[in-house]
């Protein structure tokens, strides 16, 4: 445990007060590092064109972020919802295996499907801008907000197979004592979805919040994988773990991404604590 | 209690298995001898045993001859057995980086030669500037290892007077082109463009040829290959006097910042924004929304009538069963004087230089093979071992290759312009690829921020004013840097 979980956290605190140019040393320069991220400095001017490259990247990942929570939990409750509520037993376990079995194919590729079927010069984006008379969209390489939209749309409908599964068996966890009752109070679905079924999948519900947040701020595979900081020097889909990526690996700037890294660290930190507090649980209802 | 025994048992079975399938080589790891081990990547392919030898489409390329090179040195060299990793890192940075910084790194190691300039001063790898100085014991025609290269070898030397990795091909580099599509607009008789002025109307007929469908396009990169050439053309009339310190042919980053210094070489004057021009030119016949158009698979599919690429791009191409029409290689086009009045040199034609970059690393140090690795890259870089390390791969050109050697036929025009423009060269008539390649010398940053500002220009979101402001802005910034980091001695400039 403190080899593997608190040795790399307590290094990259004190690599981020340093100039570490190999991740193992460096000169101790105080707060200069996170001067550079918030307010501007060489190293990222340099490499982003760009001195408030930080900021973006902070309101890409927090747009990238909440945007994700809503969509991957919305549609995957919706889903959940939909086969909870079909009639057709068998038609609802042959729905769970075909949603399931989505988590087989790796992200890699999900990602380069995107890219290449929905996203090209000729995709079907493209295509169906075409048929309404649209100039066609450069997406993950625009200059601007569309490439931002292009990465929010990656993946629809955004259902997760493991997320999926465990909402599904929180609704089937739901007393059939309550579900009669609100039947007998003539409860409409619509009424029944959001005083019955909402309530007891809180917890579930604070569970992928949580991990949407940590995941979510951390994330930046596609970026990795696509587009990098964005085209050109619009740096329209950066986000920090893209920049501590690239600052250490390519730019070897180790102790401006340590820093990087503990910003990261801080708002995953806060966000998790405010959600703790903010969210009740099932059992806290009943308490 | 026993199903619980057995899944440790299992467990402990696949790790072991695991561990034990990392690495490959041909005897028994014996105690008293001492183990290189080698990570083969490659620029082109790597240089790793296929895991069958039989030729099918999903292995059109079998390979085992590195494995059979080392085989036979351990034969000369009792005291060493080669352990080659199954997997090569191929460079990775994130991989090789933490393992060279703990000396944990494979004793000898594939990255791309560019990594010095951002590694010096780490104590990463061997200065092999002393071995290369000798005579290579498996190629004693040549009275030192650097003969064997030639004059390209000097421009590996970086600012601290060291070479610090070892060299094992040339790449092929040049533009595929559709030859369907060539005789549908030019004729049965057309001929490849040869001039900057010819490759500009040869992109206009085909773009007037196929105006209005979409899908088509004229040229394409996937990299910036041919920009590298029309800068070392263009400022090639600044290389006499730069290339001062270490007088090899090619300008490196100390003799830049000095050329900057001394007013020789200004990042402001014309000449570098004529080259800034020359891109913008180069790029006009591009497809609306080019940076989503996959390049590759429209060549493939017949859509694009030019794509510029190395020996990696032909190699795969060569391998491509769905190509349904003929296509062939052809030197990137010389820039003139009529087109621009700087460019008194063109470049040599058909190689990138010299390419797959192996250091030595502290590894071998620590654990006392220098030796041995060094004698093991003599033995491969020696003519008779190269050709066919290198022509077996069927991707790069060997470093000396002879009537014997069988090397692919798509890359037989490029070795042919190569041997002849290096004799060019060496009558003064050319210069070195990337003899003066700005925006790789000054570091990481200017390159990314150099390739960054041009894409904002090809596609229009800035004009050529601002992108020449900008990256002579840069330009300047990082030469202050780096004068300062380097701590060079002025007294000798």
């Amino acid at each position: 445990m403190l080899v593997f979980s608190y040795y790399p956290p307590i290094n990259s605190l004190i690599l981020s007060f340093t100039d570490s140019t190999n991740g193992l040393d460096g000169e101790f320069i105080g707060f200069d590092n996170y001067k550079e991220l918030f307010f501007g400095g060489p190293n990222l001017y340099d490499r982003y064109l760009s001195n408030t490259v930080f900021w973006k990247s902070l309101l890409n990942v927090i747009i990238l972020t909440v945007v994700g929570m809503i969509t991957g939990n919305a549609m995957t409750i919706f889903l959940a919802e939909l086969l909870y509520n079909c009639k057709a037993k068998i038609l609802s376990k042959i729905y769970r295996y075909l949603f399931i079995i989505t988590i087989l194919v790796p992200g890699v590729v999900n990602t380069l499907i995107w890219e290449t079927l929905v996203f090209s010069a000729n995709g079907l984006a493209n295509t169906i801008l075409k048929a309404f008379n649209q100039d066609p969209s450069l997406w993950y390489f625009s200059p601007d907000f569309m490439a931002m939209l292009a990465i929010m749309l990656t993946g629809f409908p955004w259902v997760g197979g493991t997320s999926f599964l465990i909402y599904l068996a929180g609704l089937q966890n739901i007393p059939e004592s309550i579900k009669e009752a609100g039947i007998l109070d003539g409860l409409t679905t619509f009424k029944r979805i959001v005083y019955i079924d909402f309530p007891y999948l809180a917890g579930q519900l604070k569970y992928f919040l949580i991990l949407g947040i940590i995941g979510g701020l951390q994330n930046f595979s596609l970026q990795l994988i696509v587009m990098g900081a964005g085209y050109g020097s619009s740096n329209a889909t950066v986000v920090p773990g893209f920049l501590l990526y690239d600052l250490s690996i390519e730019g070897d700037r180790y102790g401006l991404a340590a820093a990087i890294g503990m910003v990261i660290f801080v708002l995953t930190l806060g966000l998790t604590i405010l959600n703790m507090k903010r969210m009740k649980t099932t059992e806290d209802m009943t308490a | 209690m026993k199903k619980l025994f057995a899944l440790l048992l299992c467990l402990t079975l696949v790790i072991a298995a695991t561990g034990c399938g990392t690495r490959v080589n041909s005897n028994d790891n014996p105690k008293d001898k001492k183990e290189i081990v080698l990570d083969a990547g490659g620029d082109i392919g790597n240089f790793n045993t296929t895991l069958s030898m039989e030729e099918s489409d999903a292995n059109p390329f079998p390979y085992n001859t590195l494995r059979t090179l080392c085989d036979e040195w351990e034969a000369l060299n009792p005291d060493y057995y080669v352990t080659i990793n199954v997997n090569s890192m191929n460079g990775d940075r994130g991989s090789c980086k933490p393992l060279l910084a703990n000396g944990t790194a494979p004793d000898i190691l594939y990255q791309n030669g560019g990594v010095i300039y951002n590694d010096l001063g780490q104590d990463w790898y061997v200065d092999v500037g002393p071995y290369l100085a000798q005579q290579n014991k498996y190629a004693t025609q040549y009275e030192t290892w650097f003969d064997l290269y030639g004059e390209e070898i000097y421009s590996t030397q970086v600012s601290d007077g060291g070479y610090y990795y070892l060299l094992l091909e040339r790449i092929p580099v040049g533009i595929a082109y559709n030859k369907n599509i060539f005789k549908e607009v030019f004729g049965e008789n057309y001929t490849v463009p040869s001039t900057y002025a010819e490759f500009m109307n040869c992109q206009k007929a085909i773009s007037e040829h196929y105006a209005g469908q979409a899908d088509r396009a004229t040229f394409l990169t996937t990299y910036q290959w041919y920009d590298i050439v029309l800068e070392s053309s263009i400022l090639s009339s600044y290389i006499d006097e730069s290339d001062v310190l270490r007088k090899n042919g090619s300008v490196d980053t100390e003799e830049l910042i000095r050329a900057v210094d001394k007013g020789i070489f200004n990042p402001e004057g014309e000449a570098f924004r004529s080259y800034i021009d020359l891109i913008q030119d180069k790029n006009k016949y591009y497809p609306t929304n080019w940076q989503t158009y996959d390049a590759f698979n429209n060549f493939v599919k017949g859509n694009l009538a030019m794509l510029e690429g190395t020996g990696a791009t032909f190699r795969t191409l060569s391998a491509n069963k769905s190509i349904d029409f003929d296509w062939g290689v052809m030197p990137y086009p010389d820039l003139t004087t009529e087109t621009n009045k700087y460019s008194v040199k063109p470049t040599v034609r058909g190689t990138a230089g010299l390419a797959t970059a192996w250091f030595i690393t502290n590894s071998a140090e620590n654990k006392g093979t220098v030796d041995g690795c060094v004698d093991l890259m003599m033995y491969l870089t020696a003519p008779q071992n190269n050709n066919r390390l290198i022509g077996d791969l069927k991707g790069g050109i060997p470093l000396n290759p002879d009537e014997n050697t069988v090397i692919a036929d798509y890359l037989t025009d490029l070795n042919d312009i190569y041997v002849t423009d290096y004799a060019a060269y060496k009558q003064g008539k050319r210069t070195l690829w990337a003899s003066y390649n700005t925006w790789v010398l000054l570091g990481d940053n200017f390159r990314t921020a150099f390739i960054k500002t041009t894409q904002d220009m090809t596609s229009g979101s800035i004009t050529a004013d601002k992108a020449f402001e900008t990256i002579t802005k840069q330009f300047k910034n990082n030469v202050i840097a780096l004068k300062l980091e380097n701590e060079y001695d002025t007294s000798k400039w």
